[in-house]
């Protein structure tokens, strides 16, 4: 009994190594189409700039139908690629998206991550937006208590430090009290 | 005198009862608290390495069983020093021996709650980085700063009867010499002379007075890391006496069950009297009262307005998907406690401790009704969201809990269970023999 169960183990995991094995060479083996990125003028300039991910294959023809991967390099709780969105290419291989700069460069990612027919493929490129484009961030605080939101935290750090103050100094004096009035005073 | 004497000495034995006497059931006990402990730590550990994905929470239930930990842990903490400093400010005369077992409660609970945001934070190194980049406007950075105020002023409250037991207790025969040792350093020259009592009594007695406050205080801004936020459900003002109410409520259910196990257990039958369990659970039962109406406030209002996003939750929760949970929670943390504590022949010992444990693990449930329902409720569009907590959550809720007993156990194997020196000042100003 233990035996066969053995051996139905072994031969269900001999299975599912042959067949990643199989996928993984399976997958190797397909071409990888080139990727290319670059910054396209934009029909609606007033509302953002496009980025634009051209996928080519081995021979130069556009690979349709593909999905594209956008992302910039941010610094958000350390550096990463943040990912801006996704969009598929038209006839000619290219796939859009819409962006607004906030800076004047960004190291742009695209990827593709590979189908039934290609393998996926990446690219990562400086991308330069005219100092003109760039729409900086701005502060805005819509509500008249805006000052508060400086002036209250500050108060309440005041607060709190006062009342560190206070419960601290309450146990030192307390417990050197009990020193001071012990009979025959703090001398020992 | 003589008979004085005896008594006093029969006081201070019982104290040191817990540390002097451990039986075989007693060894048992602290071994399976000891697993239960270990098998969090180790479903931690698994939790460290493969992240938070092995966890429930996901896109829409962001915040689960962690933060329901976090806040009845922390909530049980601020009921324990609650009860402890309105006891002092009333003068009631059967405090003495709830005192230091409320103030206990109060320091293990909050030391294990203040752990789980760190467990929540996936890569326990963040935390560095609540304070290296600091966001002041943060209600997280004033709810890490309030439980840190409130935990120097939980051990303060804690510390300074210690210190006169200590000096009170340190010649006591039979003790340790360690013990002797460092009752002897630990009691700053405490011998129980009158000006030393009256010292001590004023700075406890400032210390209630702050202590109420900052822990209204502490809970409600533990309340604004839910009700800051514009989510149905969370964003309502009656959250921070809700939480308040609820922490009270639950903290005082807690510090009967401990004072009821140590009674039972080390046999202090005579020094906490049944009057004194009897008298927390009437306690309890006023706070059950304030929080069954202010949850009858919260949905009436809530319901009453009608909003679109509020009646859809409202409907989950009192009659479709979460309707289950409530009326449990309704039936075992409010009405069964209730008529346990209002009938007379159930009002016992026994009755206010079964009460006190529905109670507990009520508010328990409250805390998951309160904070998950309202996440799984989509903001913009999109499906309803589900959570159901891991065998990791599970295991370290578990492991929490069981640490808290584990904790008191080790410190009272430490310190006097009993506030000897405050028991004795007691029946002096009342002219009875101890």
């Amino acid at each position: 009994m233990t035996r066969r169960r053995l051996s139905t183990v072994v031969a269900t995991v001999s299975a599912g190594l042959v067949l990643l094995i199989s996928s993984a060479s399976f997958a190797a083996d397909k071409p990888s189409p080139t990727i290319s990125i670059s910054l396209e003028p934009s029909s609606r300039p007033e509302v953002a700039d496009v980025l634009a991910a051209r996928l080519t294959d081995p021979d130069g023809k556009p690979v349709s139908e593909a999905p594209v991967e956008f992302w910039i390099r941010s610094d958000l709780l350390g550096e990463r690629y943040a990912v801006l969105g996704e969009s598929p290419t038209d006839s000619s291989g290219v796939a859009r998206l819409p962006f607004i700069s906030h800076k004047d460069r960004y190291d742009v990612r695209a990827t593709f991550d590979g189908d039934e027919t290609w393998g996926a493929a990446e690219v990562v490129a400086p991308i330069e937006f005219s100092s003109a484009r760039v729409v900086e961030y701005e502060a805005t605080d819509p509500t008249q208590l805006g000052p508060l939101r400086f002036v209250m935290p500050r108060l309440m750090g005041i607060v709190l430090g006062m009342i560190w103050a206070a419960l601290l100094g309450l146990a030192f004096f307390t417990l050197r009290s009990f020193k001071r009035l012990r009979p025959g005073g703090a001398q020992d | 005198m003589v008979a004085l004497s005896d008594r006093s000495g029969e006081l201070a034995r019982a104290a040191l009862a817990p540390a002097s006497r451990s039986g075989r059931l007693s060894r048992a006990i602290v071994a399976m608290l000891g697993v239960l402990v270990l098998g969090g730590i180790a479903a931690y550990g698994y939790q460290l390495v493969n992240g938070l994905g092995v966890t429930g929470l996901n896109d829409d239930v962001f915040w689960g069983l962690y933060e329901v930990d976090i806040v009845t842990l922390i909530g049980f903490s601020y009921g324990g020093a609650l009860v402890s400093a309105i006891l002092r400010l009333t003068g009631a005369s059967w405090r003495g021996p709830i005192t230091r077992i409320a103030e206990a409660t109060a320091l293990t609970t909050l030391v294990v709650g203040a752990v789980f945001p760190i467990i929540h934070l996936g890569h326990p190194e963040r935390v560095w980085r609540v304070a290296t980049a600091l966001q002041i406007n943060s209600p997280i950075t004033w709810d890490m700063l309030a439980i840190i105020t409130y935990l120097i002023a939980t051990v303060i409250l804690f510390g300074l009867p210690v210190v006169a037991d200590m000096g009170r207790l340190r010649g006591e025969p039979g003790l340790p010499g360690w013990k002797q040792r460092l009752f002897a350093r630990g009691s700053f020259g405490w011998v129980g002379a009158e000006e030393q009592q009256r010292v001590l009594n004023r700075s406890l007695t400032a210390l209630a007075i702050v202590i109420i406050p900052l822990a209204v205080m502490v809970h409600t801004v533990l309340a604004y890391a839910f009700s800051l936020t514009s989510r149905p459900g969370w964003h309502s003002t009656i959250f921070g006496p809700y939480f308040v109410v609820a922490a009270i409520y639950s903290g005082v259910a807690v510090v009967i069950i401990v004072s009821a196990a140590y009674r039972r257990a080390y046999h202090l039958e005579r020094w906490i009297p049944e009057r004194a369990v009897i008298n927390l659970g009437y306690l309890m039962a006023a706070l059950g009262v304030l929080y069954g109406y202010l949850l009858f406030t919260e949905v009436t209002t809530e319901g009453y307005v009608g909003g679109e996003a509020s009646e859809k939750l409202l409907y989950a929760l009192l009659l479709d998907r979460w309707s289950l949970l409530f009326w449990v929670f309704v039936v075992g943390g409010l009405v069964v406690p209730l008529t346990i504590i209002a009938f007379k022949r159930t009002r016992t010992t026994t009755g206010v401790t079964v009460a006190a444990c529905l109670v507990a693990g009520a508010l328990l449930l409250k805390r998951f009704l309160m904070f998950v329902p309202p996440l799984t409720q989509p903001l913009i569009s999109g499906d309803i969201g589900a959570y159901t907590p891991s065998w990791v959550e599970l295991m370290v809720t578990v492991a929490a809990i069981a640490a808290i007993p584990l904790l008191l156990i080790a410190l009272f194997k430490v310190i006097p269970v009993l506030s000897v020196t405050e028991i004795e000042e007691i029946a002096v100003s009342r002219g009875e023999a101890i």
